[in-house]
């Protein structure tokens, strides 16, 4: 099957020629149609660089190397008209900050008709009656009233569900979600990985869902990609992933999962340490300094993203054994 | 039952959108009461937009109290104003969701922590600021160096604990924290909640606990309050709130929180070989 998304050995990188400052280094994922595929990791890791990769929607400042196919189209150097037109009919994103991504001065009825009028030819009436239908089924208790806001008068909470409803609006193929449900509480966090997931089985719409909230990923996700400090480290089934993480911080992270149906801990369990910053990624592994099976061959040689027998890959020197070999 | 720290009666706040008249105005807060303890922590959960963030900023003074009654330290604390009302805040500190526009991007950490220094404690000299401030990065974690350094030099976290030092500086008697660790990786959410934990043991200060990390705010809590719509729905020890909560609102909440499944228990990851 042809994939719908193909990001091809993607490197994005700030700062002088010199001095790279590389945000993405090397990421290699493709997503069939249909298909959700999370990508958890620090923050800082890349994920959201990879996510405007995606999209095409990075600055001028970036550098980008490598390919990002969508339906066999190269975004990477596509001329804006061609970009545009993809944008908002065929691809959408959800970014992290709803602030930022609405426009302040205009009202929340009137940007969101905006999206099928615009790349649906629709007339102003049906958009917003549109409009109106798709705020209720992100949750939006007054659709009615909520469309006639400006966003400052909205929560981040609403804010959001309102930005995955103009997203939706018009049906992508692919929907990139950047830390969708960090602002919402559980609640409505469930809500919206419900409309995701029905959007999925209705429209056959891909997702690229961004998180650190594994728990978030994992209801929805058929793979997982875990990214660290610019790179993926492990990539699997989700299943897999959680019974039989093979990378070290992959495992880290599940255990830094507070189960809130279990006792309640002394402390936290956390997992010490901090991920490098963007200019201090040396050679070696990066999760060296944080890794307790480190080895001396970790510090000089950065293990590449290899294939395992599970249908998965991970990289690392040292992977913690597959489930099956464990006792 | 010891007497309270801060104390809410019938609280109403009302946001004005525009115009005149009932029309425009909508109620944020509605008959909310609630008493912190000293050296309590009081968790705060409820959905998004149901007015957290707003009680948060009504009980700091931060905006207009419609109708009701507010006493800290027993004194009415809807009475001060002008400078009594900036003095009395170093007593109120909060620590935000986004850490990274919490610090002014052109200041020196130094120069940021030294601020609420300087407008609560005017009589310190610059080497007793210099020496507090050395003393609080420390205990939150981070090398005397940072004092010299800028906000885009730090992690979330790192700046998170930059916040949290900012906010203790005036050695506080309540810190609210709305939305704390939302915003950071899962692998550093741990450490800011149990620096969090420790300051609070070492110091005695109340906290307001903020989230919608419904561990988290567990983790933290002596006592939960459930908000919905501007109201409080329910208020319970932590206990009583994950074993038998009472409101139909508190257990959708609960049902709601996304879990992990845990095929065959929980990986130990960093065991040796
Ligand atoms: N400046 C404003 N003007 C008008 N209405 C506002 C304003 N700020 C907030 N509101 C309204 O007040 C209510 C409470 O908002 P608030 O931000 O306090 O919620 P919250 O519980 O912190 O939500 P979240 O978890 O999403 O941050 C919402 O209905 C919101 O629409
Ligand atoms: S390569 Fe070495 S340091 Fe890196 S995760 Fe694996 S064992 Fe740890
Ligand atoms: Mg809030």
């Amino acid at each position: 099957m042809q994939d719908l998304l193909a990001v091809e050995e993607l490197r994005v990188a700030y700062g002088s020629a010199e001095a790279p400052l590389e945000a993405v280094r090397g990421v290699t994922l493709a997503l069939a149609a249909g298909e959700c595929v999370g990508v958890v990791g620090e923050s800082a890791s890349g994920k959201t660089q990879l996510c405007l990769a995606t999209m095409g929607l990075l600055g001028r400042g970036a550098r980008v190397s490598g390919r990002v196919r969508f339906a066999g189209e190269d975004l990477v150097g596509m001329p804006l008209r061609r970009l545009n037109q993809l944008r908002g009919a065929r691809l959408a994103m959800v970014f992290q900050d709803p602030q930022t991504a609405l426009t302040p001065h205009l009202r929340i009825g009137t940007q969101m008709a905006e999206v099928l009028v615009v790349h649906r030819g629709a007339g102003w009436s049906a958009a917003r009656a549109a409009a109106l239908a798709m705020l209720g089924r992100v949750g939006i208790e007054d659709p009615g009233w909520c469309l006639e806001r400006y966003p400052h008068e909205l929560s981040g909470g609403m804010r959001q569900r309102v930005l995955i409803g103009a997203c939706l609006l018009s049906e992508p193929q692919l929907l990139v979600a950047d830390e969708p449900t960090t602002a919402l509480d559980v609640t409505v966090q469930a809500q919206v990985l419900e409309l995701l997931a029905r959007m999925r089985r209705e429209s056959g719409m891909a997702i690229l869902l961004v998180s650190h909230d594994l728990a978030v990923v994992a209801g929805l996700a058929d793979r997982i990609a875990v990214m660290y400090a610019g790179r993926i480290v492990e990539l699997a089934a989700t299943a897999r992933l959680l019974s039989g993480p093979r990378h070290p911080y992959s495992a880290a992270l599940l255990q830094c999962v507070p189960d809130i149906r279990g006792p309640i801990p002394v402390r936290l369990p956390t997992l010490p340490g901090q991920p490098p910053a963007i200019g201090e990624r040396a050679g070696g592994c990066p999760f060296a300094p944080r890794c307790e099976r480190r080895e001396a061959r970790c510090l000089v040689e950065t293990p590449p993203l290899t294939a395992d027998d599970e249908g998965g890959a991970h990289a690392c020197h040292r992977p913690l054994p597959a489930r099956a070999g464990r006792p | 039952m010891t007497a309270p720290l801060l104390e809410a009666r019938s609280l109403r706040v009302e946001y004005r959108s525009g115009g005149l008249g009932a029309k425009s105005r909508r109620i944020a807060l509605e008959d909310v009461s609630l008493q912190i303890a000293p050296g309590e922590t009081l968790g705060l959960v409820g959905e998004s937009g149901c007015g957290k963030s707003t009680l948060a900023r009504a009980l700091l003074r931060l905006l207009p109290v419609a109708a009701g009654e507010l006493r800290f330290r027993g004194e009415d604390w809807l009475a001060p104003r002008g400078r009594t009302l900036r003095e009395r805040r170093r007593h109120l500190q909060i620590v935000f969701q986004d850490p990274i526009s919490s610090v002014d991007p052109r200041m020196t950490i130094a120069a940021s922590l030294e601020e609420p220094l300087r407008a609560f404690e005017p009589a310190l000299g610059a080497r007793e600021r210099r020496a507090r401030i050395a003393a609080m990065l420390d205990r939150v974690g981070l090398a005397a160096d940072a004092m010299r350094r800028y906000p885009h030099e730090f992690s979330g976290g790192q700046c998170q604990r930059i916040c949290v030092a900012r906010a203790m500086l005036p050695r506080p008697a309540l810190l609210v924290c709305d939305e704390p660790v939302s915003s950071l990786d899962v692998s550093i959410q741990g450490q800011i909640v149990n620096l969090l934990a420790d300051l609070q043991r070492d110091t005695g200060m109340a906290m307001l606990f903020i989230s919608h990390n419904l561990a988290v705010v567990r983790q933290l809590s002596h006592r939960i309050l459930v908000m919905r719509h501007g109201r409080i729905l329910e208020s319970a020890t932590r206990e009583e709130l994950f074993a038998a909560p009472r409101h139909p609102y508190t257990r959708e909440l609960l049902a709601a929180v996304p879990v992990l499944p845990r095929v065959g228990g929980p990986p130990s990851a960093m065991l040796g070989p």
